[in-house]
């Protein structure tokens, strides 16, 4: 049962019992060749359909992950990052079709533009927790739809906007990733990188401040965190794995349409985080399947996409009622169930 | 999520949304390709569409039109003895799942063609596609500027900013020497609001006029705040290049100021709806003009009536029976007339592309000009259109045709000259 916050909060304080480093070694090496297998075969076999459903799905794995980072390890409500996403496709657009930069350089400054504003979205988290620091990364998001909605993507065109009087210009891609199998596997070691950098955040300094702030501000003030610092921080690097979604998106597509980025993707975004799995590696794969790879199997097998809504809807129910550790936590719990029934009480291998 | 829906709504630019309707009678027999009355049987013909059925509205009546006349070509011979397997899919409003279905189309399932498309983000979202695979696209409804600036897609409609266009012409036409100072009201949306202005206030401005553009935010409409707006400027007419929903308080709020017989009221096509006159009132019997983009339904003229017996024959009873159905039928005749004319064993993308670049002149009573694909940079054929009034509580049309003079147009009207469309 979710009792509330002590059973969320204590994840990464939590006691973790010895284990054989040689099984963690053989786990790690087999996690890499499943990984290196998904890279290589999975863009082989997928339909062009499917493909570009899971380029999008691995540009919103990227921006489930900024949302779990705030949650899971600050314990943080952020409702603007899918406006985020939009900021870092708008920058990533700009500085392409403007400077003709590589495509890497419009994805990292696509990055770094939403880093900065997650910073700004950050800054009343210095203050606030809980459900007023939602409404008003909301109010942010909404502003972020406003400001789309009336200005759009650029496609092009001369001046700050960036607005085409003539023909549309479609992003560049990498040059090794022009087409969509090899576009799916840049997008895929993006990911990585993503997870990399996250995860040296969370096995470093910044992993055990967050851990700190978040179980007590006071104490981890007194056990000398800064405070303000590592929370912008974590905002800032959360806006920048949403910018450097947006810009990978972008470059699937070739362009964004203004009406994609609505304030309301913010919110499924953070839900299906939650529904997910916040605090597992997985949660953000799981989040970017439901967000893209769900909806596009109802429309292959001819049922209204938007039923996947309902499905979120009571999926989100389930979560907080039952699940905490969302659909990542049911895995590993399914995982080390047949474990035990396979291989005894312990889970070894006898 | 409320501009989306004022986005959907706005699809209506492009288009009259409801025929003057329904009082055409079907002609006795739909006539479709060979006409000869035997089933396709051979290897199907693929062809796609892309129109968006769920999201804030259903924008798919061209892909519906498209369908019922591939079934009734398929019941009269196919093409050549080959029927098409009409593949509409919908893209949600969603460029991404747009971009999906794009490649699921064309890639996957090989189409040879997309036809009937009607979607706000197809035309952006698919541009690179479109052009690298080189397929041609013969859609149904464009409204984006993106529909109207590509080489490989082909709108059988004209578009918000030649509405507007031709909506101020009209008005200038009609009061010579009068209209010189106009206002345009348009809603905030990308690559549609502004762009649609453009046209009008370009043209007036090249007759020794002035013209200024008003856009607001479709989410927050203040109808007064807008029409004192558009008075400041001392306008002489008045475009209102808003969908219906808005245009109607927008009327309202000038009706407040009695500026009816003050200067003059028009739209675009997205004001073109039967309710409309009974919307805005008897106040403005008589003192505003509609364009429209085809013909009235109840033209009466053969392949209007052919149009009709189509969607009644083949097509299901809820399927609208709008300008955008008349939009698809016409994007579905002129793919099948120029597949007729192909080997049947050798349609293949490129051939068909090939074979659609090389229309340089399909006629229609629905259309008020010959319409073309050709081989142009971009395609923008239909910019020639009827005009209708206001009147005893309908939209009555006016009678001629007006060409759009939109400077845009420009590299449009020397591409026609070398296909000898015009002088």
């Amino acid at each position: 049962m979710f009792t509330g916050e002590r059973d969320v909060t204590d994840q990464t304080l939590a006691y973790s019992p010895l284990v054989d480093a040689k099984r963690v070694r053989l786990k790690r090496v087999a996690a890499v060749v499943v990984a290196l297998a998904i890279v290589v075969v999975l863009p082989e076999i997928l339909s062009n359909y499917w493909l570009r459903t899971f380029i999008s799905v691995t540009a919103l794995a990227i921006g489930s992950l900024s949302v779990s980072l705030l949650f899971a390890q600050l314990g943080m409500v952020s409702l603007a990052q899918y406006g985020l996403l939009g900021v870092g496709g708008w920058f990533a657009l700009r500085i392409s079709h403007g400077l003709g930069v590589p495509f890497e350089l419009a994805l990292l400054t696509g990055g770094v533009v939403a880093a900065a504003f997650g910073l700004v979205v950050g800054l009343p988290a210095l203050r606030m927790r809980g459900l007023y620091l939602a409404i008003i990364t909301l109010m942010m998001a909404g502003a972020i739809q406003v400001l789309i909605s009336a200005f759009g993507f650029p496609d092009g065109g001369a001046g700050i906007l960036g607005k085409s009087t003539g023909a549309r210009i479609m992003m560049a891609r990498p040059q090794l990733a022009a087409t969509d199998e090899a576009y799916f596997r840049y997008a895929m070691v993006v990911l990585a990188l993503c997870y990399g950098v996250v995860f040296l955040h969370m096995r470093g300094r910044p992993g055990r401040a967050w851990a700190m702030i978040r179980r007590s501000e006071v104490c981890a003030l007194a056990g000398g965190v800064h405070i303000v610092a590592y929370k912008v921080w974590a905002f800032t690097l959360s806006g920048f794995l949403a910018g450097i979604a947006g810009g990978l998106l972008a470059g699937g597509v070739g362009q964004l349409d203004g009406s994609a980025f609505p304030a309301s993707q913010s919110i499924m975004l953070f839900a299906l985080t939650i529904v997910g799995g916040a605090y597992s590696w997985m949660g953000p794969i799981i989040a970017g399947l439901m967000l893209r790879a769900f909806p596009a199997l109802l429309n292959d097998l001819g049922v209204d996409g938007n039923i996947a809504t309902i499905v979120f809807g009571a999926g989100l129910l389930h979560a907080l009622i039952t699940a905490p550790q969302g659909i990542a936590g049911q895995l590993q719990e399914a995982a080390v169930a047949l474990r035990k029934r396979f291989f005894g009480s312990s889970g070894a291998i006898r | 999520m409320r501009w989306k829906t004022a986005l959907c709504t706005l699809a209506a630019m492009s288009f009259a949304a409801i025929m003057s309707g329904g009082q055409a009678q079907a002609a006795e027999n739909a006539k479709c390709g060979l006409s000869n009355g035997k089933a396709a049987a051979g290897d199907p013909i693929i062809i796609g569409g892309i129109v968006s059925v769920t999201g804030p509205d259903n924008f798919s009546s061209s892909g519906l039109a498209a369908a019922a006349y591939f079934k009734c070509l398929n019941a009269n011979g196919g093409i050549n003895g080959r029927p098409v397997k009409y593949l509409m899919q919908d893209d949600a409003w969603n460029p991404e799942q747009s971009s999906q279905l794009a490649a699921k189309l064309i890639r996957d399932q090989g189409a040879v063609a997309l036809v009937g498309n009607m979607s706000f983000v197809d035309c952006g979202a698919n541009q690179g596609i479109y052009e690298k695979e080189d397929i041609m696209v013969i859609a149904g409804v464009g409204v984006p500027r993106d529909c109207f600036f590509q080489k490989n897609y082909a709108p059988t409609n004209a578009g918000p900013r030649v509405s507007n266009t031709k909506a101020i012409m009209d008005l200038a036409a009609t009061y010579p020497g009068k209209i010189k100072r106009i206002v345009c009201i348009a809603p905030n949306i990308p690559n549609v609001g502004e762009w649609s202005c453009t046209g009008a206030v370009s043209w007036i401005k090249k007759q020794g006029g002035d013209g200024k553009i008003i856009t607001f935010d479709p989410g927050s409409l203040d109808a007064t705040s807008l029409v004192l707006e558009a008075m400041a400027f001392k306008p002489d007419a008045v475009s209102v290049g808003t969908p219906k929903g808005m245009a109607v308080p927008i009327f309202a709020a000038a009706e407040e100021q009695g500026l009816a017989d003050k200067l003059h009221w028009t739209g675009p096509a997205s004001l073109y709806n039967l309710d409309f006159p009974r919307a805005i009132g008897k106040y403005w019997d008589g003192k505003v003009t509609v364009d429209m983009e085809l013909k009235a339904a109840d033209a009466n003229t053969p392949d209007m009536n052919n149009w009709l017996a189509v969607m009644d024959q083949y097509g299901q009873k809820s399927d609208p029976r709008d300008t955008f159905s008349q939009a698809g039928y016409l994007a579905a005749r002129v793919t099948a007339e120029t597949l007729l004319k192909m080997d049947p064993a050798k349609i293949d993308r490129k051939s068909v592309t090939a074979a659609l670049r090389s229309v340089k002149r399909f006629e229609s009573d629905i259309l008020c000009a010959p319409w073309y694909v050709g081989d142009g940079p971009r395609h923008n054929a239909n910019h020639t259109g009827p005009v209708a009034q206001v009147k005893d509580g309908k939209l009555l049309p006016k009678g001629q045709c007006i060409d759009a003079q939109d400077p845009e147009l420009d590299d449009v009207r020397a591409y026609e000259k070398t296909i000898g469309i015009s002088n």
